[in-house]
């Protein structure tokens, strides 16, 4: 299998935006409706829309990029699912239904974007077992601990994909199932069925690849 | 080591933060910028529930007009066959052509996807009606049961007139369409 390399050099890399990415409180909500309305009233000139857009972007682009990177298991996927729901959210904006918390919003158009880059991937190869989405973890680590981190990439690229989005939503994103129900459109009872099918499978597939080590 | 202490080792790793690559968050807001901007909002605000909606009355007017034309789609939809879909008899024996529809005015870019394509959304790209309100494609199809789905601007979307659904590997729901020899 061929790696797919991208030169990133540590420099390139900003800290993710720490605490945006786990339970949102009742602020961050609020403060996240403001700063929509903030950009919807902005005025048309100087890029007022797209400054104001900006601190939406730092504040969810982080854990839309976790999740994509889970998702489709390479980095480029990753930020290209990510650029395009950022984008698609920019231009639907003023749809946005404040009742809803943006975050659910926003990961419901990141959730069918993963849909479809996994769609349209068919044949395609891309999972990267030599570790494209590690590439920044292998300037820094070393050599074992790339080793498991790829280990751990198989490990949840061996579930099906309706499974792996219903675990990485729950117990990487840490979403409750009423917004999961929200973003997927699966009903909870369904969601909490392909989450203990998904933990059932990964502990058996870690199971083996730890035996193996 | 456990199995459940390696799952929750695992997850731990799995939560920790992809790094933001300051050329990719540069490019997004280029791109941001770049955009058209935004239609400009009137803000009307319920003291119930907040909510923002769009009022210019050319923009009411336009949307009142082409909700009118949709309805008139879509009762017409309604009252045929699942999706519009209407089927005759191929030159190619054993083929029946199907006609798909979708009503999607706002669009930019439709195809057809299922099990006869592979899924493949290069494969089947739909055509804009003259009216601009639907798209159209023509099929010849093997007798049998297809599923099948709509990619409308990249998301797949099941037919919004079929009678059955089922759910692909994806958790995506499709539709399903039973084609007979020259009638569907």
């Amino acid at each position: 299998m061929k790696a797919v390399s991208r030169n990133v050099s540590p420099v390139d890399a900003v800290p993710a935006f720490e605490g945006t990415t786990q339970y949102m409180s009742e602020e961050q909500v609020v403060n996240d409706a403001v700063l929509v309305r903030r950009v919807l009233e902005a005025g048309d000139g100087g890029g007022e829309h797209a400054a104001a857009f900006t601190q939406l972007v730092d504040r969810h682009a982080p854990a839309c990029l976790r999740f994509a990177t889970r998702m489709l298991g390479t980095r480029e996927d990753a930020e290209d699912a990510t650029q395009e729901t950022l984008m698609r959210a920019y231009r639907a904006l003023h749809t946005f239904d404040e009742s809803t918390p943006f975050r659910t919003w926003l990961f419901s158009i990141l959730v069918n974007r993963c849909r479809t880059a996994i769609l349209r991937r068919t044949r395609r190869e891309r999972w990267i077992s030599n570790g494209d989405h590690f590439e920044h973890a292998s300037a820094t680590s070393s050599p074992a601990s790339l080793e498991l981190k790829v280990e751990l990439g198989r490990a949840l690229e061996a579930l099906p994909s309706d499974l792996r989005e219903a675990f990485l939503l729950k117990h990487v994103e840490q979403l409750e199932y009423e917004e999961m129900a929200a973003i997927t459109g699966r009903g909870v009872s369904a969601l909490k069925m392909r989450v203990r099918r998904a933990c059932a499978r990964l502990r058996r597939e870690l199971a083996e690849l730890n035996h193996e080590r | 080591m456990r199995d459940d202490e390696l799952l929750t080792r695992s997850i731990e790793a799995w939560r920790t933060p992809v790094p933001v690559r300051v050329a990719w968050r540069a490019a997004l807001l280029r791109d941001i910028a770049a955009a058209p901007h935004l239609p400009r909002q009137t803000i009307v605000r319920d003291t119930g529930v907040r909510r923002v909606w769009m009022l210019r009355p050319a923009t009411a007017l336009t949307a009142a007009a082409l909700l009118l034309v949709a309805g008139l789609a879509l009762g017409a939809l309604l009252t045929r066959a699942p999706s519009d879909m209407v089927a005759v008899p191929n030159a190619t024996p054993g083929l029946t052509t199907v006609r798909f529809l979708i009503v999607a005015p706002a669009a930019r870019q439709v195809s057809l996807v299922g099990d006869f394509n592979r899924w493949d959304v290069n494969a089947h790209p739909m055509r804009r009606s003259h009216d601009g309100q639907s798209w159209l494609l023509e099929l010849p199809l093997e007798a049998g049961r297809h599923t099948y789905a709509f990619v409308v601007d990249g998301d797949v979307v099941r037919d919004p007139a079929a009678p059955s659904v089922v759910d692909d590997d994806f958790g995506v729901p499709n539709s399903i369409i039973f084609v007979a020899d020259g009638r569907t």
